[in-house]
């Protein structure tokens, strides 16, 4: 009850919540005033050096600052346990009051970001169904009301909950005694994972890369060839060599480094020390964070589906990349609504799987392999691309007697790897889940709750009906995921399957 | 094993979505699809005309060639979408609704009335000279939904009716 008379009352965020509204209200003025700034800057130079601009200045500090102290001061929460609510208020002549039915939330994140933890606070948000905006944003709490409010939220949800799904609870608990790690993501195979994966994404950019440097190099060249006639020209290819060899450098140095580097902000960064805690209470949270912490509970029911994937070398080490793909409200937004546990032990990889699912993923599964059909859809494909290649070849006329061994040989590996990729290619199945695993570098496994589904789709093409296949299409709130040129029987008995699952 | 066996006998009994009766959209539509190619058309037209006029040699190869490649193109469209309309249509079960459309590619979409989130009728200019309408479902997230076009107005408003009763019968969770 200490609780509810702690937060029963409407509460104000810590004091010092007011220095993070004053910086959160100065960028916000800054963003929209951000285009009017660069345009006056630029039109009217001297405006700088003029006193005027300092006396501006302090007036929008000054206005920040009343704003943030007003937006501050009327920014009250309370938990209304009658009605079951939580409730924010905030403005002072445009009153508003945001609402939220315990029922209605999802997730309750406490997160730290650099600002929060210079000054040893931290923020709370709300994720709620309907919407993937966050409504409530609590950013400005001590360590000691975010615990307590966080606490007090997940009771009020978990006693929500418990009616509807005892079991499932019930089905963990002997499983994973309560209070303590279920399973964390060492430093060390992050650091692995880093190293040894998306090699396509570094390998693109770098080339946006190269050609920019390219790009300067000619430049440079001309520039030297216009400039006055009587510099020393043995000196000029002493330094163009000089810079080949530099580049030449860069060119190493950059493909073993960018996409590196890359990986380590998407994955060391974002998901350092990632460890999922059963807490007390019954519920699994996940933590993770090297600069912006991060504390969310894992919530099975925002789960749309989970992939898999690890590419040979990971392969030998025994780790993977585990997505949680979760309901995405536009397309720009996917990458930041999954969750990912890069560096993941096989082991790990299914206990997460007993987590997010309660029914067995692979008992009494049955496997689907595609027709040739696949195969020579590919094939096709690729002479196509093949045949537009040798056509830009044939009129760049390049010295094609180099050329052609050298396209012999990549047609040859293009059909290799399209072989394989027909190979390893599967739809697995069975009374709760479908399963698409591909890939041949890159061994991916995408895991489909049937309950989930949004929508199925079979479409045939006239080629397809020859050789009696069709492609199933599953449409998820995460994403569609396709499955091609498989038997027609079979795929019309899984989308009557499914159909029958989601309805019944 | 015999729990697999079980699962296969249920999975043939269950009802097949082959069996249902597609209801074909409004012939109607065909005039429609045919109005909106002959604007597009003119408008192609206007724009190429438009440029080459103001060219001292309106009638050169690359006029002609870039004027019959266009209509050519256009034309086979036209007589694609056209003909593609016989196969288009729809049916509504008890707990869905199926979709069918395509010539070369022949595809069903099906959306159980369960995942549908809200139901938008839509009017193009067009359509409406017809008293047709289009019906559009939505399902949660990035879930792709559903659109048929070329339905008579009425019997929109009726097709409406009944998946806003089927949606708000789900239980809220």
């Amino acid at each position: 009850m200490q609780e509810a008379h702690l937060f029963g009352s409407p509460q104000r965020l810590n004091s010092l919540g007011y220095l993070i509204n004053i910086l959160k209200t100065f960028v916000k003025i800054i963003k929209q005033l951000f285009f009017f700034i660069a345009y006056m800057v630029y039109k009217h130079r001297d405006i700088i050096f003029s006193k005027y601009v300092w006396i501006i200045i302090l007036g929008l500090l000054l206005l920040v600052a009343i704003i943030a102290l007003v937006n501050f001061r009327t920014f009250k929460y309370y938990v209304d346990e009658e009605a079951e609510e939580f409730v924010v208020q905030k403005g002072l002549f445009n009153k508003s009051k945001v609402v939220i039915k315990f029922a209605n939330i999802l997730q309750v994140n406490i997160t730290q970001n650099v600002v929060q933890k210079a000054l040893s606070l931290y923020g709370l948000t709300l994720d709620t169904a309907g919407s993937d905006k966050v409504e409530v944003d609590l950013y400005g709490l001590d360590g000691f009301h975010a615990t307590e409010l966080k606490k007090l939220l997940l009771s009020k949800i978990h006693g929500e909950q418990q009616k509807v799904c005892t079991e499932k609870t019930d089905i963990l608990a002997p499983t994973i005694s309560s209070d303590k790690t279920v399973l964390s993501l060492p430093a060390k195979n992050i650091l692995l994972v880093s190293l040894f994966s998306n090699y396509r994404q570094g390998l693109a950019l770098f080339f946006a890369f190269l050609v920019t440097m390219f790009q300067n190099f000619k430049d440079a060249i001309e520039t030297f060839e216009l400039s006055d006639e009587d510099i020393d020209t043995a000196a000029v290819k002493e330094l163009a060599l000089a810079s080949i060899f530099t580049l030449v450098i860069i060119v190493l140095i950059g493909l073993m480094t960018i996409p590196f580097i890359i990986n380590l902000v998407r994955y060391y960064i974002k998901y350092y020390n990632f460890s999922i805690v059963k807490n007390i209470t019954g519920n699994f949270s996940m933590q993770y964070g090297l600069f912006n912490k991060v504390n969310t509970i894992f919530n099975r029911d925002k789960i749309q589906f989970i992939t898999f994937k690890q590419n040979q070398i990971l392969k030998h080490f025994g780790i993977g990349i585990l997505s949680l793909k979760q309901l995405v409200m536009n397309a720009a937004k996917e990458d930041k609504s999954s969750i990912v546990m890069p560096g993941i032990i096989l082991a790990d990889r299914d206990k997460v799987y007993e987590l997010a699912f309660p029914d067995p993923i692979f008992e009494n599964t049955t496997e689907l392999k595609p027709r040739i059909g696949l195969f020579i859809n590919l094939f096709i494909k690729m002479l196509f691309f093949f045949g537009l290649l040798g056509i830009a070849l044939y009129y760049t006329e390049f010295d094609t007697m180099l050329i052609y061994p050298v396209f012999l040989i990549l047609l040859l590996a293009t059909t290799i790897y399209n072989y394989l990729f027909y190979k390893n290619y599967r739809l697995i199945y069975n009374d709760n889940f479908i399963v698409k695993r591909y890939g041949v570098w890159n061994e991916k496994e995408i895991i489909i709750p049937m309950a989930r589904v949004q929508g199925v789709g079979v479409s045939q093409t006239i080629f397809q009906q020859q050789s009696s296949t069709a492609n199933l299409n599953i449409s998820t709130a995460a994403k569609g995921v396709n499955f091609r040129f498989l038997p027609d029987k079979e795929v019309n008995q899984i989308a009557n399957y499914v159909l029958y699952k989601i309805e019944k | 094993m015999t729990e697999f066996s079980n699962k296969q006998v249920l999975v043939t009994d269950l009802p097949d979505w082959r069996d249902v009766r597609f209801e074909h959209i409004s012939p109607k539509y065909k005039t429609v699809v045919l109005i909106q190619y002959v604007i597009l058309i003119t408008v192609f037209l206007v724009i190429l005309f438009g440029v080459f006029w103001l060219n001292d040699d309106p009638w050169n190869s690359t006029y002609l060639y870039i004027l019959f490649g266009g209509l050519s193109f256009f034309i086979l469209l036209l007589i694609l979408s056209v003909w593609s309309l016989r196969y288009w249509g729809y049916a509504l079960r008890e707990q869905d609704i199926l979709y069918r459309s395509g010539i070369f590619t022949k595809s069903i979409k099906i959306i159980p009335f369960k995942q549908i989130q809200h139901v938008d009728i839509k009017e193009g200019a067009i359509s409406r000279l017809f008293n047709l309408s289009s019906i559009e479902l939505h399902t949660a997230g990035a879930g792709e939904g559903l659109k048929v076009p070329g339905i008579e107005s009425t019997q929109v408003a009726i097709m409406q009716e009944f998946i806003s009763q089927k949606i708000s019968q789900k239980p809220i969770h």
